[in-house]
């Protein structure tokens, strides 16, 4: 996190996200935007947290449960109304590999 | 390859087991019904499991008490505190872009850490060691048109997405592939009597298996859909590697995957890295805290496991240890068992039906008992007429063959096949009548020879197709020989 992103580095984000970055001027817009926001987390990284212990959420409680009760579904319309694509009953989407 | 040749070549197993808690009503996350095998694709699916925006998860406490139930199964430790991480990856098999599950680093506790299962070889004790239990969820199916490669698009079904998993994973500690066979067994076995999933049903329980030769690379198995192939797959891929190392080339760290049909591995493209999963505790969801009195009452409340149901069945059932562990390896196969020595207290002759005939036709039609036609009583009913002489203990093996295919009833298929018992003197007479005429060198070698009277004992058995009495038969030849 101390170096600056390589143009790699953007390129293999983006293919994580499967997302397309089409021309090098995306990438740099990226590279830019990434850098800045990194730049950011090294400030945060300034502060001296020797002697705090480490928070993973900030609300106190825990053990939230529910019984192993069923519950309704969603119908069919309901399912299929955010599915650009649709055969039957399955959701198509284009093969990944 | 013999034990000795596989320990020459230095081989490390881990596995990666994936169970399915298919006793839980609902997923892990949200109330949708789990029951989702033979459902029409995307009948069980919610907000939470399809990810929508501004659902919650919540999780299901009886999925909690079954994974704290596995690991005390498992001699494991179970986390005072835990949490569940998200798993990103991009991939339609989730909705939500990521996965939930559990993490052994950066912070995260999974649900177990440690534990060990004893397994029990002819020659040898070996000590597997776990690694670690979590709870994660099952991703959704994909299919294609024909295989990924041939097809341009992918047809989803999220039923599957949010079952509840429990993963396993083992320290490599399995120098052969039958020691993992065995395990899983074992495992499967735990499972089913601790009752948190029926591990019969298709996909119910899924493996991967990392393996290395004489130290070196690892490579990871993926894909070994059913328990009973890892074996199969280990062993191909052993062989795989042995010859590589022959031939002085050398295994790059790499992840292959099994295919089932062609019964070899082959190479998986896999882009990402573990760092590239992005591990983060799952915002959405509160820690754990399994209390110690949590742990107490759920132990107290234990079903009898595997071990125990071994040597209960050698004290109570005067069983040698080699038939309890045969018929203990299925909880189905062992009730079956009990079920039938309950009301036909002769446990040794019982056991020793089951682990020959019964368990020999299961493993031609490649099923299990439960999948069987037959039924406890019905198997009584069979041996109670070999006792009444009703049939013979040679024709019983044939009509349990039938009673197994059929479903039938023993006396039924007795009656339709014509395979009761003769006992009537004047109906063996006339078999004998009918060997005698058309045997007449046996005859009188036997007159000669009191031994060659089993040459037409034979011929008679064989012409009534064992149905004559034996007894019967000798005492009225040896009668017919001495009028001659
Ligand atoms: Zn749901």
């Amino acid at each position: 996190m101390t170096e600056d992103l390589t143009d790699d580095d953007i390129k293999h984000v983006a293919w994580l996200a499967r997302i397309k970055l089409e021309s090098q001027e995306e990438i740099n817009e990226y590279k830019t935007t990434f850098n800045d926001i990194l730049r950011y987390f090294k400030k945060i990284n300034e502060i001296d947290t020797e002697k705090v212990r480490p928070t993973f959420h900030i609300s106190r409680s825990v053990n939230r449960f529910r019984e192993d009760e069923i519950k309704e579904s969603l119908k069919e319309d309901e399912i299929m109304q955010n599915v650009p694509k649709r055969k039957d009953k399955f959701i198509v989407s284009p093969r990944i590999i | 390859m013999s034990r000795q040749e596989l320990e020459q070549l230095g081989i490390k197993i881990g596995l990666e087991i994936h169970i399915q808690l298919t006793k839980l009503k609902t997923k892990l996350f949200c109330g949708c019904n789990a029951d989702y095998r033979d459902m029409p694709p995307n009948t069980y699916v919610c907000p939470v499991c399809l990810g929508l925006p501004g659902s919650l998860p919540s999780v299901n406490k009886k999925a909690v008490e079954f994974a704290i139930m596995l690991g005390l199964a498992l001699n494991s430790k179970i986390s005072n505190k835990t949490l569940f991480y998200r798993k990103n990856y991009f991939y339609p098999d989730m909705p939500k872009n990521f996965q939930i599950s559990q993490y052994n680093k950066a912070g995260g506790v999974p649900i177990a850490l440690g534990g060990q299962m004893i397994l029990k070889f002819k020659e040898y004790d070996k000590r597997i060691n776990i690694t670690r239990l979590q709870l994660e969820e099952d991703p959704g199916r994909i299919s294609y048109d024909g295989t990924i490669l041939s097809s341009p698009i992918a047809y989803i079904d999220y039923n599957r997405a949010g079952i509840t998993l429990i993963e396993v994973v083992t320290e490599p500690d399995f120098e052969t592939p039958e020691e993992a066979r065995i395990f899983l067994q074992k495992l499967r076995s735990i499972v089913e009597h601790l009752g948190i999933a029926d591990l019969s049903l298709e996909g119910s329980m899924r493996c991967d298996a990392n393996i290395s030769l004489y130290g070196k690379n690892r490579v990871e198995i993926k894909n070994i859909s059913s328990y009973k192939d890892v074996q199969a797959a280990l062993n191909a891929e052993i062989i795989r590697q042995k010859n590589i190392y022959k031939h002085g080339g050398e295994i790059k760290q790499e992840t292959r995957h099994w295919d089932s049909d062609k019964k070899r591995t082959f190479t998986l493209r896999t882009k990402e890295e573990e760092q590239d999963y992005r591990y983060f505790p799952e915002p959405d969801l509160l820690p754990i805290e399994i209390s110690s009195e949590m742990i107490t009452s759920i132990e107290e409340n234990m079903p009898e496991l595997p071990d125990d149901r071994i040597n209960r069945f050698i004290k109570e059932y005067k069983l040698p240890r080699y038939d309890a562990e045969v018929l203990v390896i299925t909880k189905s196969l062992a009730d079956f068992y009990e079920d039938v020595v309950k009301k036909y207290q002769k446990p040794k002759e019982v056991s020793n039906w089951i682990m020959s005939d019964l368990m020999r036709h299961l493993n031609t039609l490649n099923i299990e008992i439960n999948d069987s036609k037959i039924c406890a009583d019905d198997f009584i009913e069979l041996l109670n007429l070999i006792d009444k002489g009703t049939i013979s203990g040679k024709l019983a093996k044939r009509i349990l063959q039938l009673m197994m295919e059929s479903g039938k009833k023993p006396m039924e298929i007795a009656k339709e096949k014509g395979l009761l018992r003769i006992n009537d003197l004047k109906k063996i007479q006339e078999f004998i009548n009918k060997v005698f005429n058309t045997q007449p060198k046996a005859v009188s070698d036997a007159k000669k020879d009191p031994k060659a009277i089993h040459f037409l004992v034979g011929q008679v058995m064989k012409l009534s197709n064992g149905r004559c009495d034996p007894q019967i038969t000798n005492k009225l030849i040896k009668e017919a020989l001495n009028k001659i």
